[in-house]
């Protein structure tokens, strides 16, 4: 194979010649140009929208610290003993109906 | 460049005879590109129409640093790189039935003209695979510097250089096994 033929001109050359009666005609440019008409008449909810980054950015960022923020809250809830909500000096009473915290059957009475 | 900008502007308007103008100039250029990557005719029609329709709508995202031509190229490679993959996929999944029938034996002897003719560097290029096909007609056939090149396809010249390096090897190998020699005696004799 001659040197001549690796020359960019000729191979370029040779393959532009093969590929000379590929046309885009004029009935594809049509086409085109009426798929452009259609595309550009589309309804408000069929049109492409671009959303801009920092927007994109800033969503993703309140879908992960919503479920995070709600989930911490529930861990601190779930933390909480239950004996912080009584009294420390409140008693506990045994009786037939059961045990009971003193302030309960305190408030009970003044009902 | 000016007649570019101005191009750009009237697209940006929604002016049809500014697209019309954009394939005028370049829907050749687009659509052999599309059909020396895919190999296929159809889909090179389809997808240098689709590219000029994603230019009308996307005018926007043009930047001036490249021409207009760059951009339309780099849209269509894009396009028929994805058109490749999808072909890949259906491949995997849609196996074809394999007929009974075999291959029809070569008429045509080396160096008659019927072989001659059939023996097309457009058909050698084809059996490359894509990523060397990219290079090899964007050097070849757009006469485009590496630097161009490693801009339309999103890489370092660097690399472009190494794949044209390797791509023409290839094709020049599978040139010579062709007998490409020949048929060049053939056609210049």
């Amino acid at each position: 194979m001659s040197n001549d033929f690796w020359k960019d001109e000729r191979l370029g050359e040779r393959l532009r010649e093969e590929m000379n009666e590929t046309l885009f005609s004029e009935k594809m440019k049509k086409a085109v140009v009426v798929r452009a008409r259609e595309t550009s008449k589309r309804s408000f909810w069929t049109r492409e929208l671009t959303i801009p980054i920092p927007v994109v950015a800033l969503a993703l960022a309140a879908l992960i610290a919503v479920p995070l923020f709600g989930w911490r809250q529930a861990a601190s809830l779930e933390t909480k003993p239950l004996t912080a909500e009584r009294q420390p000096e409140d008693r506990l009473i045994v009786s037939g109906a059961g045990v009971f915290y003193e302030s309960q059957l305190n408030k009970e009475e003044e009902r | 460049m000016d007649e570019e900008r101005q191009i750009v502007e009237r697209i940006q308007k929604g002016d049809e005879s500014a697209l019309a103008w954009l394939m005028d100039r370049y829907g050749n250029d687009v659509l052999r590109t599309a059909a020396l990557l895919l190999k296929d005719r159809h889909l090179a029609e389809d997808v240098s129409q689709e590219a000029f329709l994603l230019a009308f709508q996307r005018v926007n995202q043009f930047r001036s640093e490249s021409s207009i031509r760059s951009w339309l190229l780099q849209i269509s490679i894009n396009l028929c790189r994805s058109r490749m993959r999808r072909a890949a996929w259906k491949r995997l999944f849609i196996r074809e039935p394999v007929g009974d029938v075999a291959p029809e034996p070569s008429l045509t002897q080396p160096g008659s003209t019927g072989w001659a003719e059939k023996l097309t560097l457009r058909e050698e290029i084809g059996k490359l695979p894509l990523t060397y096909r990219e290079v090899i007609v964007l050097f070849y056939f757009h006469d485009m510097r590496t630097a161009e090149i490693a801009g339309i396809l999103k890489e370092p010249e660097g690399t472009v250089k190494s794949k044209l390096l390797r791509a023409r090897k290839r094709l020049k190998r599978q040139l010579e096994e062709g007998g490409w020699d020949h048929e060049q005696r053939f056609l210049e004799g």
